[in-house]
Formats: structure tokens, sequence, C-alpha cells
């Protein structure tokens, strides 16, 4: 694992918040919007042999000089949060090594709880009229009624399709840091309508959330969205 | 999802794909086999130019141009090769398909990633990959951090994978000079094959250019 600082922010009692891969992208989508909305600084590149590499022009910004990479930590000073982006797939053999270093460094970072924005199977939701949106908390997590109030607590001991989430949340319990997977039931596809509802839902948690318009978080669409599912039909063909 | 003309999808695949896997997953992790003496390549020898050619056809475009003749294997990581092009050149032929190896390979190259004063990375692939507004005809070469004034920045959604985005990476990670360019191809016509060997010229390959350049003939999944 390798994480190279871009800045030097003191993440002493911050909030990790972890994009984690997992059925229709939705953890990475909500992710991005929140980075986009909150206009987040970039904290540091993290690279690790488990994650796919890819690099790219900036996800957020038209900047030329500006890179991204498969993995990058995002930080929001005033609402005391890092965000972990995850953008590629994870190898399974190294998943374990993954789990550990990221628990390594919040340890050494003196980070206070992790947060993980992931997704589950539509077909494992069995009482489709309940609230899609759901979470599992350690029992070191304190639990608000801002929480409660967005997402129901989750009575399933696994979330199928939820990625790394679970085994990321089991290890941060082994080490005794309060950890909490906040997730929706989606079916994979066209995900952004999915990832525009999870950071509704999300901005309502955080301390000092995206400004809202006529209701709603005036959420900030980054241009990587654009052609995320190619581009379009040529008309000439009609 | 990759598929091939005529190929039946079985069963939808989720893109959160590890919860399929058991706990004792099969992974073989690759192993570099040396050609020439090890050592030599990790403590005394100097690399001036790294360059990672990368793509479905990357050997077959340098067999009888770049890779004709002189330069001589180093080592060979499942479906990497690295040859020495000159005394100052290095030359990466990547043709691993297989995502979840591309890191762990990488990593094994580290020697020649780090030791390098230059890397140059070329990955092609396909046009209907390519994400724009408007699609130009034929051949597309996009770059980033390009060192070539007439080739127009890589814009997102693109991004560039494999061995080339991991070195790219890692360049990026240790504040070290990268190029990278993306060429997109529909078919490796003569044309296609031309406009690539004349853009591995600009980055620094040099080649017999009196050899007769021949288009990649392409496994065809057409019932004709």
């Amino acid at each position: 694992m390798t994480i190279k600082k871009l800045q030097n922010n003191n993440l002493k009692d911050f909030k990790l918040i972890i994009a984690s891969v997992s059925t229709g992208n939705v953890g990475q989508l909500t992710a991005d919007l929140l980075i986009n909305s909150l206009k987040m600084e970039k904290y540091a590149l993290f690279y690790h042999t488990a994650i796919i590499p890819i690099i790219g022009p900036s996800a957020f910004s038209e900047d030329e000089k500006e890179l991204s990479i498969s993995s990058e930590f995002f930080v929001s000073e005033s609402n005391k949060i890092l965000i972990l982006q995850i953008r590629s797939p994870i190898t399974a053999f190294y998943l374990e090594s993954l789990c550990e270093e990221i628990i390594d460094f919040v340890k050494s970072e003196k980070i206070n709880e992790i947060i993980q924005l992931s997704s589950a199977f539509s077909y494992e939701q069995h009482f489709i009229q309940n609230n899609p949106f759901e979470f599992v908390a350690s029992d070191s997590y304190k639990i608000d009624e801002n929480l409660t109030a967005n997402f129901n607590k989750s009575s399933n001991s696994q979330i199928p399709g939820c990625g790394i989430a679970m085994k990321l949340h089991n290890l941060a319990i082994i080490n005794q840091i309060p950890s909490l997977i906040v997730y929706k039931y989606v079916s994979e596809g066209d995900n952004m309508f999915d990832s525009m509802q999870f950071a509704e839902k999300f901005n309502k948690l955080l301390d000092t959330p995206i400004i809202e318009k006529e209701g709603r978080a005036d959420l900030k669409i980054p241009i990587s969205w654009k052609h995320l599912f190619g581009h379009d039909v040529n008309l000439d063909i009609y | 999802m990759d598929l091939n003309f005529g190929e039946i999808i079985v069963n939808p695949v989720s893109r959160a794909f590890f919860d399929e896997y058991d706990e004792n997953i099969q992974f073989n992790q690759p192993e570099i086999v040396w050609s020439i003496d090890e050592h030599q390549w990790n403590h005394e020898k100097s690399i001036d130019h790294f360059v990672v050619v990368e793509g479905v056809n990357a050997k077959k475009l340098l067999k009888d141009t770049v890779l004709n003749g002189t330069p001589k294997l180093i080592c060979k990581v499942r479906k990497v090769e690295i040859y020495e092009v000159d005394e100052a050149t290095l030359l990466c032929v990547a043709e691993e398909q297989d995502l979840n190896y591309v890191a762990s390979i990488s990593d094994l190259l580290n020697t020649f990633i780090n030791k390098a004063n230059t890397a140059t990375i070329i990955s092609l692939q396909r046009t209907s990959d390519f994400k724009a507004d408007r699609i130009p005809d034929g051949c597309i070469i996009r770059g980033i951090n390009s060192k070539l004034d007439d080739v127009e920045h890589l814009k997102p959604p693109n991004f560039v994978t494999g061995v080339g985005g991991a070195v790219s990476s890692k360049r990026l990670m240790n504040s070290q000079a990268f190029s990278c360019y993306i060429i997109y191809i529909d078919i490796f016509d003569k044309i296609t094959v031309e406009k690539i060997l004349t853009h591995l010229k600009r980055i620094g390959l040099k080649y017999d250019e009196n050899v007769k350049i021949q288009a990649i003939q392409e496994k065809s999944n057409l019932y004709m």
C-alpha cells in the first residue's frame, strides 16, 4: 500500500467514508456527488495491489494537469470527513490485505469511525414496500435520530452484493473502531438516480450539509458522469 | 463486460463480483521469468526510457518493426514481455487481458518502472470504448501528460487501465515523468498500422523503415 499525501490535515476525530465497490456502483457514484457538491479537496493518492489500477483525467475538473487514479482520498474540514473513493473493482485475492491496511491507516491517523456507502441486490429485499435504505452498525457506533429517520435498521447478518463492506465492517469491530454501513437495495443498470437519492439521504447525516435548493440538496454532477453509458447515437443512421 | 459476437450471456454478472468467490480463491501469483542476469538489471544497468505498448495485437504489431532483429528479451511475466531495444530504451509489450493480474504484474516490474528516467505508455483500445460528443473517423489518439502538441488531451470519462494504467499510476505516485497515449482503433488495416508506427517513432522507438507494413488479420466471429 502507498499513500501519497497532497495535504497535511490533522485527521484526528474525522470520519472515514468509504465508497464500497458494490451492486450498480451506487457507493462510488454517491461519493462522487458528495465530493463534487461539498467541493472537497484531494487529500491523498492511494495505491494498493488489490485495486485494479486505472489512470485518467480528473473526474471533477477540466484542468488537464490534474489526473485521477483508481483510489483517492478527499477531505472536508467543515464536516470532519475523509472520503476514500475507489474507482475500480478489487482483486479478491488481496481483499484481506486491503481491509487490514485501511484499518491500520484509520488507527495511525486516529480517525474516529468508518462509514461505508454500499448497495445490495434489489431481489434480496423481500418486503418490497419497505424503505430501500438500510444500515448496519457496530455496537460501539452511536446511532442518532438522523440516521434512523433516513435509514432502516437492517435485520440481516449479510448484505448480498455489498462488496467489501461487510468484511471491512467485521474487521473494524475486531479492532474496536465504530463502524456503520449505509446501503440501498438496487438493480444493476443506470444507477445515477439511485445515487442521487442516496446522496440526498446521506446529506442529512452531515454536520455541514450540501446547501438545499427548492427543498432538495443542490447536488453537483461531476463531469466524469458525461457519457457514462456510452456516447449518443448518431442521428444520421435514421 | 467483454463479450464476443455470438457469445451467450449465461447469467447476469454483477460488478460486485467478489461475492461469488468463496474463501479459498484460486489465484496464481504471477512470477517473473528472467532470460538474462537479474542482478544486472536490479543493480547495475540504468534505464533512460521505459516504453509500454499494450493491447490485443501489440506483439503482432511490433514483431516486424521494433522487435525485428536486435532486441533481446529480458524477462517475462504471464503475457507481459520486456525487451532491450537499445542501450537507453526498454520496451514492455503487454497483452495481459485478465485485469486481476495487472497490479501484481506491475509490482514485479518495479525495478524498471522506478529506475527509468522517463516512461511512455501506449494503450491500444477499441474505438467503441471511446466516449465523446463526436467520434472522429479512423484512428483516434488522445494523451495524458502528452509531450506532442498535436495530440489532444484525454477527457473524462475515458481512462487507461491494464499494465499501462499501473505503470502510469506508480510514476504519478512517485512524482516521476511519464506520458500516456491511448490509440483507439477499429481495425488494424495498413493505414492504421502505419499511423501507430509513426506515433511510436515520434515517441522515440526506432525501427527499420524499409520494412513492408502489413495489416493485421484479426479473428472474425462472423459466420462466413
